[in-house]
């Protein structure tokens, strides 16, 4: 019999917003440790309640490592983790766009986003696939958080600009999203994930700012410096710092940005970059947005967006 | 001889208009058309990313000699959003902060600092 990793769900997350992301990196600090397993066994047989910072990210990296070809198994009897497709997301290969549309209305009365690993693929169809999902989800949000427009904005502006992220930089097959909302807490919890290169590699491969070290490319994705070319009339970079701005200080939400071996986290308490061990390392980058839900009269996402 | 097109941008999209790539599809088809004069009609649209309204200034303007380009009922959300990411075109300069970096010695004291938050 073969060697197997395994994953054991803990019993159950605190609210606190580090939390999951803890098991997160002891999940990855075991993937790093010991490349050489023929499978892995993921156990959520004692586990009462994940949320998205801890079953999107590992959904990510089981999405991934399928692909690879790894064998995969899973144990649970929630019904929780198969109404939001965990691990694998809703299925979106060989289905027309209406019919993708129709299966993800269904969650309009829920309080999630299912899990969704979208293609990153540049061709004029999942191109128009992915445009009609993300006008699906934000269609599906309105929805479910009757929020005013002002702030159900927000969360528009916020999925956007970490989609196209990790469309336009990650080298990502599939970027992956995934969402719940809190009544009883007042607030939302969303990831958007991906298993690219990460933005040091990204920064490398651009030949642009070098940056010396991945808490270094995370300070300067942080502070829009692009990878990108800019022509005259564009304007790039502007994605995770404006999404972290509106968020943390517009919203008083909670922002974490994980990549390579750092991650970046930013709350009204702080701003700072933890330098990780190096099995440590996360091969992609993992967002998480806290955001509460509150009717903040004056607020406006266009105090955000050129800053 | 002129020859104009209406576009619905509600039908097109929906009524919140997303990603770039929404825009370079729309304005392959302005081109393959070959029209002289454009009509965005933002009717029943609430909320233009920026990522789409960057790339709709800048498709505008590259076919601007040849195309008159109108933007019909476009609400102050849409035209909020024009003005703020006009700015942030050809921007050469921006604030950079060095972020402060911390390290833990040991793995209870990472888990320690992330219980914490």
């Amino acid at each position: 019999m073969g060697k197997s990793l395994n994953i054991k769900a803990p019993r159950r997350f605190s609210d606190n917003f580090g939390d999951p992301f803890r098991e997160i990196l002891k999940i990855v600090d075991s993937f790093n440790q010991d490349q050489t397993t023929d499978s892995i066994h993921v156990d959520f047989k004692e586990n009462k309640f994940s949320g998205p910072f801890y079953l999107g990210p590992l959904s990510s990296i089981l999405f991934n490592l399928k692909s690879l070809g790894q064998e995969i198994n899973i144990e649970h009897s929630s019904s929780y983790l198969t109404t939001i497709c965990f691990p694998y997301g809703v299925q979106l290969e060989n289905q027309s766009i209406e019919e993708i549309t129709n299966k993800l209305q269904l969650f309009t009365q829920k309080t999630y986003i299912p899990i969704i690993h979208f293609s990153t693929d540049k061709t004029p169809n999942q191109e128009v696939l992915r445009t009609n999902i993300i006008s699906t989800i934000n269609t599906i949000l309105k929805e479910q958080l009757k929020l005013p427009t002002n702030i159900i904005s927000a969360f528009y502006y916020f999925i956007d600009e970490l989609t196209q992220n990790i469309i336009h930089h990650s080298e990502s097959v599939v970027g992956t999203i995934f969402c719940q909302f809190y009544p009883e807490k007042n607030y939302v919890d969303l990831t958007i994930c991906d298993s690219g290169k990460g933005i040091l590699q990204s920064y490398i491969d651009s030949g642009k700012f070098s940056p010396k070290s991945n808490d270094e490319a995370i300070n300067f994705a942080i502070y829009g410096k692009s990878t990108k070319n800019l022509p005259n009339n564009e304007s790039r970079g502007y994605g995770l710092s404006t999404t972290r701005n509106m968020l943390v200080n517009g919203l008083k939400g909670q922002f974490l940005l994980y990549s390579g071996n750092s991650f970046f986290i930013h709350t009204n308490a702080r701003e700072e970059i933890i330098a990780l061990p190096k099995f440590k390392f996360f091969k992609g980058n993992m967002v998480n947005l806290r955001i509460p839900v509150f009717n903040i009269s004056d607020f406006s996402i266009y105090n955000y967006i050129s800053h | 001889m002129k020859k104009q097109l209406k576009i619905s941008l509600f039908e097109q999209f929906g009524e919140t208009l997303n990603t770039r790539e929404a825009v370079a599809s729309l304005f392959e088809k302005i081109k393959t058309e070959a029209v002289t004069s454009v009509t965005l009609d933002f009717s029943y649209v609430t909320f233009v990313s920026r990522s789409f309204t960057d790339q709709l200034i800048k498709e505008k303007l590259s076919l601007s000699e040849k195309v008159d380009f109108i933007f019909l009922n476009a609400d102050d959300n849409v035209l909020r959003m024009l003005r703020e990411v006009k700015k942030t075109q050809n921007l050469k300069k921006r604030v950079y902060k060095q972020i402060p970096v911390f390290k833990f010695s040991s793995k209870s004291k990472l888990d320690e600092y992330l219980i914490s938050i």
